[in-house]
């Protein structure tokens, strides 16, 4: 067997490997995916704040369930959801939505924590929810990430086009009398789902990278909306195995080097894109 | 409200029914207040199908004001509009038609995906376009002169192409009600001129139109009727019955000036967007 093929078969032969790989793809799929919109509308800082939001909830269910994820993955979900429609009704009633944002976010986190640290011996399991323990993936919570990244994905492809007059003009949507209020709300829902699905994968920290970054670089790349999200789609779903066999081989934390991997392909988007790049804008070539 | 507009998208896609023996647009003593500061102030008047209306006024008038009220995007604090005997909630034959400065340009659409979101309703949820709104999609972009540049990217176009596609948008939404936000504001005279053969087009096919311009002489030129607003209606004809010195210097109080010449009275004015205009009335 040629020796490359063996560096990519040789890790299957694991089946940590095989559900953390599978995992990873469905992560890096759906979080670019909904990136696209994240990026479009400049809800960047939002997704990271809502990430750290999730905390509190995610440790009730680690006080509950102790480390069954349908405990964390609840807890997380409601959570998401509460801070989603929180921030969004707060930022309605006047208060500018990145104070709103800031506010909740912190006090979030700093829930999550004291409720963990409550818990002695607490520390690796916080490790895990801050940076993602994907090796650590059993076959039902593949089964959570399979069913609701499914979910996120459909509903983002049947309001595709909603969701695109909405971010590109919100008055039209309006004059169109698209249900706007209810279309916001639901890309707020669908980011707390996408949040609570990846939390396995890279964690609380570093997800807004997953969500940020393939988007980003996928706008410099070009400039049709199908093809962007499917662009980033496509990076998410490179960085997160290429991420991975990176962690395998050279035994670093997986979380970060999906992430990693991902800010490499932006860099090359940034540096090479054939109409926006930095070469193309110095006029080197 | 939220669940009836909810509700309404799933069960129709085609707003409410017109009244046409109602005129297209009827405001009926509307004053809107922005925490008890007024920035329309009882505004009645109506509309004919196929007019061509100047909206014209000093800085915060409230031109963008009487815009969001008449497209339904505000709800006014007083009084009421009817648009065919129905307010404009429920209307989807009103287009907005943005500022260029309103506008993302960098977002990555090109001139025929901006075109078919006009058509995002009609086609109802969970649909694709079908042959009939590419139809009139194609249609609208040949009225705006567009066709071949349907393939290229909003932000690679001039202002004026810019400012068709969005006039463009409106037609695929078979609007019969325009509001036009600037749109000559920044063109040169040869783009100016298409916009006015798109308006004589327009005329044609009945639509109204609608445009907030901080340029007089074209206001006093090329439309139907004059709209000259500064919170209250300050006056509403044809050119003529509106450059007064007394209606303008009702409307421009600060920001225009009358000066007495031998030929007649001089009116200066400055206003922020059209750079300075200047009209002599004798």
């Amino acid at each position: 067997m040629p020796d490359f093929l063996r560096l990519i078969l040789d890790p299957l032969g694991y089946a940590f490997m095989v559900r953390g790989l599978i995992a990873a793809l469905i992560v890096g799929i759906v979080c670019a995916t909904l990136g696209t919109y994240i990026i479009l509308r400049g809800m960047a800082l939002f997704g990271n704040a809502l990430a750290h939001a999730i905390l509190p909830g995610v440790a009730v269910g680690y006080l509950v369930g102790g480390n069954s994820q349908s405990w964390l993955f609840a807890g997380g979900l409601i959570a998401g959801i509460i801070t989603a429609l929180g921030i969004g009704s707060i930022s309605r009633s006047g208060i500018k939505e990145d104070t709103a944002t800031g506010v909740i976010f912190v006090s979030m986190f700093a829930l999550g924590i004291a409720l963990i640290s409550t818990v002695r011996s607490y520390t690796v399991d916080l490790t895990h929810f801050l940076f993602g323990n994907v090796l650590g993936v059993s076959n039902s919570d593949l089964w959570l990430i399979s069913i609701f990244g499914g979910l996120v994905i459909l509903t983002i492809l049947a309001f595709y086009k909603e969701f695109m007059v909405l971010s590109f003009d919100p008055v039209l949507a309006k004059t169109l009398r698209l249900p706007t209020t209810f279309l916001n709300y639901l890309l707020l829902l669908l980011i707390a789902v996408t949040i609570v699905l990846s939390l396995q994968t890279v964690g609380i920290a570093l997800m807004s990278a997953m969500l940020v970054t393939p988007a980003a670089a996928a706008y410099l790349l070009t400039r049709r909306l199908p093809v962007m999200m499917s662009l980033s789609a496509a990076i998410g779903a490179i960085s997160a195995i290429a991420g991975l066999y990176f962690s395998f081989y050279i035994n670093v934390a997986s979380g970060p080097a999906i992430v990693l991997a991902c800010t490499f392909f932006f860099l090359l988007a940034f540096i090479f894109s054939p109409s926006q790049g930095l070469i193309k804008r110095l006029g080197v070539m | 409200m939220e669940i009836v507009q909810r509700a309404g998208v799933l069960a129709m896609t085609q707003g409410v029914e017109h009244d046409p023996t109602c005129p297209i647009l009827e405001l009926k003593n509307v004053s809107v207040r922005f925490n008890g500061n007024p920035a329309l102030d009882n505004i009645s008047f109506q509309l004919q199908e196929g007019e061509r209306v100047a909206i014209i006024g000093p800085n915060g008038a409230g031109k963008s004001t009487l815009f969001n009220v008449i497209s339904g995007v505000l709800n006014p604090t007083e009084g009421k509009i009817n648009i065919y005997g129905h307010a404009p909630g429920g209307h989807i034959c009103i287009a907005y038609v943005p500022q260029r400065s309103e506008v993302d340009w960098k977002f990555p659409v090109n001139v025929a995906d901006v075109v078919m979101m006009g058509r995002v309703r009609k086609m109802g949820l969970f649909r694709w376009p079908k042959r009939k709104d590419w139809d009139y999609v194609d249609e609208a972009l040949e009225l705006v002169n567009m066709t071949h540049l349907s393939k290229r990217q909003i932000g690679e176009l001039s202002g004026g192409q810019q400012q068709r596609v969005f006039i463009a948008r409106a037609v695929a939404q078979e609007a019969q009600l325009m509001l036009m936000d600037e749109p000559l504001t920044g063109l040169d005279v040869k783009s100016q001129e298409d916009i006015f053969g798109i308006f004589k087009r327009l005329r044609q096919r009945q639509v109204t139109v609608m445009v907030a311009t901080h340029d007089l002489n074209l206001a006093a030129e090329r439309f139907d009727r004059l709209m000259l607003l500064n919170q209250k209606m300050v006056g509403f004809g044809q050119a003529g019955d509106i450059f007064t010195p007394d209606l303008l210097s009702q409307a421009y109080s600060g920001q225009m000036r009358l000066i007495e010449t031998p030929n007649g009275t001089m009116i200066l004015s400055d206003s922020c967007c059209g750079g300075g205009d200047e009209h002599t009335h004798a």
